[in-house]
C-alpha cells in the first residue's frame, strides 16, 4: 500500500489529518480480511471488533478498519471494546469465522518515538504539524511487512449475538412531537414519549 | 436539485451502499458546519452527539455526518445517546451548538417509497435494484432543507473531553501496549482489562 491508493486517499478525505494511526488502522484491515479471504462489506457481512477507547493517542486506528473492511458507525458493525489497545477482531457474520490482529510493540514503539508524536504529546493538533515529519512514518507504516506491524492470530469461531431484526416502526413522541423508533419509547403517566421527554419531570 | 450538498463518490465508497440516509446525515452535517461558521474538522475540536440507536435503517445517517464534518469514529468525536430519534446535536467549543432532527412529514413522505417495501421485507440495501435506491436519494435531494430539518440553536449545551492519555505500558502478561488508564493491577502486575479477567463481559456499546 501507499499515498497514492485509493483507500489511502478515501483514508484521508475521511479522517481529516494525516496522522500515523490511521493507516496503521488501513493494514490491519487489509490483514484481517486476507486472512478471512473476504471482501469490503457493503452491509452488515463483517463485524469489526476494535479495542481503542476514548481520550487516548491513535484512536485514529479505527477510521482506518471503517474505510477498508466497510464496517461503519453508521452501520452500526464496528464497536469499541474499550481496552485502550491496538488490535482488530474481523468477523465473518456468515461463516462465523474470525481473526484477531494486533499492533506489535514494535509499530506502537516507531510512532510513539516519533517527531509527530513529540508534537502531538506538546498538544498540537495533528494538521498543524509540518506534513514532512509525519509523512515517512506514514509511508513505513504502508509499506511495512505485515508481521513486523501485527501480531495475527489463528482464525477462531465467534458467533456474535444476532442483531436485533431491523425496527422499522417509529412513534411520535406525545410531548416534542419528534419521530422516535418504537423500540426506544418510553410510557410517561400513560403517554408514549420519547427517552428525553421521560426523564424530564 | 434543490441541495448543493451532495455526497462525493468517495462518500459512497466509504458507506458500501446507496441509501438515502447517509446523504441526508451528509446534508445535515454540512448544514451544522455552516449553522455554526466552522470548516471541516481536522483535529479533534468537533463533536456530534447523534440521538439514533441502533438497529433501525436510518442509523446510516451516521455515516453522511462523519463524512461531512470530518467528526469521525476514530477521531472519537461522534457519540451515540441511544434515544432512537432521527437527531443530533453538533457542538463546537467556541461557536455553540445546533440541534437538527428530521421532521416527522418528511420521514413520513419518505416512507412511501419502495426502496422501503424492500427493507422491510429484510432485503439489504445492496440488493435492492439500484433505480428504485437512486428513486428515492433523487426525491431527498429535491426536498428543500425546511420540508427535512427543524433547526434549533442550543445555547446552554455543553461537553467536555477527558485529557488524552499518551503514557502506556505493556501488559504483564499478554505483552502488549495498554493506555495507563485501562491498566489494572493483579497480583502485583499491571495488567490489562481481558488479561485481568474483572470484567467478564464484553462491553459493545460504545
Amino acid at each position: 500500500m501507499n499515498r497514492n491508493d485509493e483507500v489511502y486517499k478515501i483514508g484521508l478525505a475521511l479522517h481529516g489529518h494525516k496522522c500515523p494511526a490511521m493507516p496503521l488502522g488501513l493494514r490491519a484491515a487489509e490483514a484481517a480480511m486476507q486472512v478471512l479471504d473476504v471482501k469490503h462489506a457493503p452491509d452488515g457481512q463483517l463485524t469489526a471488533l476494535v479495542e481503542i477507547d476514548r481520550n487516548h493517542c491513535s484512536t485514529c486506528f479505527a477510521d482506518g478498519v471503517q474505510v477498508v473492511t466497510g464496517c461503519t458507525f453508521g452501520k452500526g458493525n464496528i464497536r469499541s471494546l474499550g481496552y485502550g489497545k491496538f488490535a482488530l477482531t474481523l468477523i465473518d457474520n456468515k461463516t462465523g469465522r474470525s481473526v484477531r490482529v494486533s499492533a506489535t510493540p514494535e509499530a506502537i514503539r516507531r510512532s510513539q518515538e516519533s517527531e509527530f508524536i513529540k508534537y502531538r504529546k506538546q498538544g498540537m493538533p495533528a494538521s498543524q504539524i509540518d506534513e514532512k515529519l509525519g509523512e515517512p512514518l506514514i509511508d513505513q507504516v504502508l509499506t511495512e511487512k505485515t508481521e513486523v506491524l501485527f501480531k495475527v492470530e489463528p482464525i477462531k469461531e465467534m458467533k456474535l449475538p444476532p442483531m436485533l431484526p431491523h425496527a422499522f416502526d417509529t412513534i411520535l413522541c406525545a410531548e416534542c412531537g419528534e419521530v422516535t423508533v418504537e423500540r426506544y419509547a418510553r410510557v410517561k403517566h400513560g403517554k408514549i414519549v420519547c427517552q428525553p421527554c421521560a426523564e424530564k419531570i | 436539485m434543490t441541495t448543493q450538498h451532495i455526497p462525493p463518490e468517495w462518500a459512497f465508497e466509504f458507506h458500501a451502499h446507496e441509501c438515502p440516509f447517509m446523504p441526508i446525515g451528509y446534508r445535515m452535517g454540512k448544514l451544522a458546519l455552516t449553522y455554526l461558521g466552522v470548516e471541516k474538522e481536522a483535529d479533534h475540536g468537533f463533536f456530534i452527539f447523534p440521538e439514533l440507536g441502533e438497529g433501525h435503517p436510518q442509523t446510516c445517517m451516521m455515516d453522511g455526518m462523519q463524512i461531512a464534518t470530518g467528526a469521525t469514529y476514530g477521531k472519537v468525536m461522534i457519540a451515540k445517546t441511544f434515544y432512537g430519534k432521527l437527531a443530533a446535536t453538533f457542538y463546537h467549543p467556541q461557536k455553540g451548538a445546533v440541534r437538527y432532527s428530521l421532521l416527522p412529514d418528511f420521514i413520513d413522505a419518505m416512507g412511501k417509497f419502495e426502496f422501503f417495501v424492500y427493507r422491510k421485507k429484510g432485503v439489504e440495501p445492496s440488493q435492492i435494484p439500484l433505480e428504485v435506491r437512486r428513486e428515492v436519494i433523487q426525491w431527498v435531494y429535491d426536498q428543500p432543507d425546511e420540508a427535512i430539518f427543524k433547526v434549533e440553536s442550543k445555547p446552554d449545551f455543553k461537553y467536555e473531553r477527558t485529557k488524552g492519555s499518551f503514557n502506556k505500558t505493556k501488559c504483564s502478561v499478554c505483552g502488549e501496549y495498554v493506555f495507563d488508564r485501562y491498566l489494572r493491577m493483579k497480583d502485583g502486575q499491571p495488567v490489562c482489562i481481558p488479561c485481568s479477567g474483572y470484567e467478564k463481559s464484553v462491553l459493545i456499546e460504545r
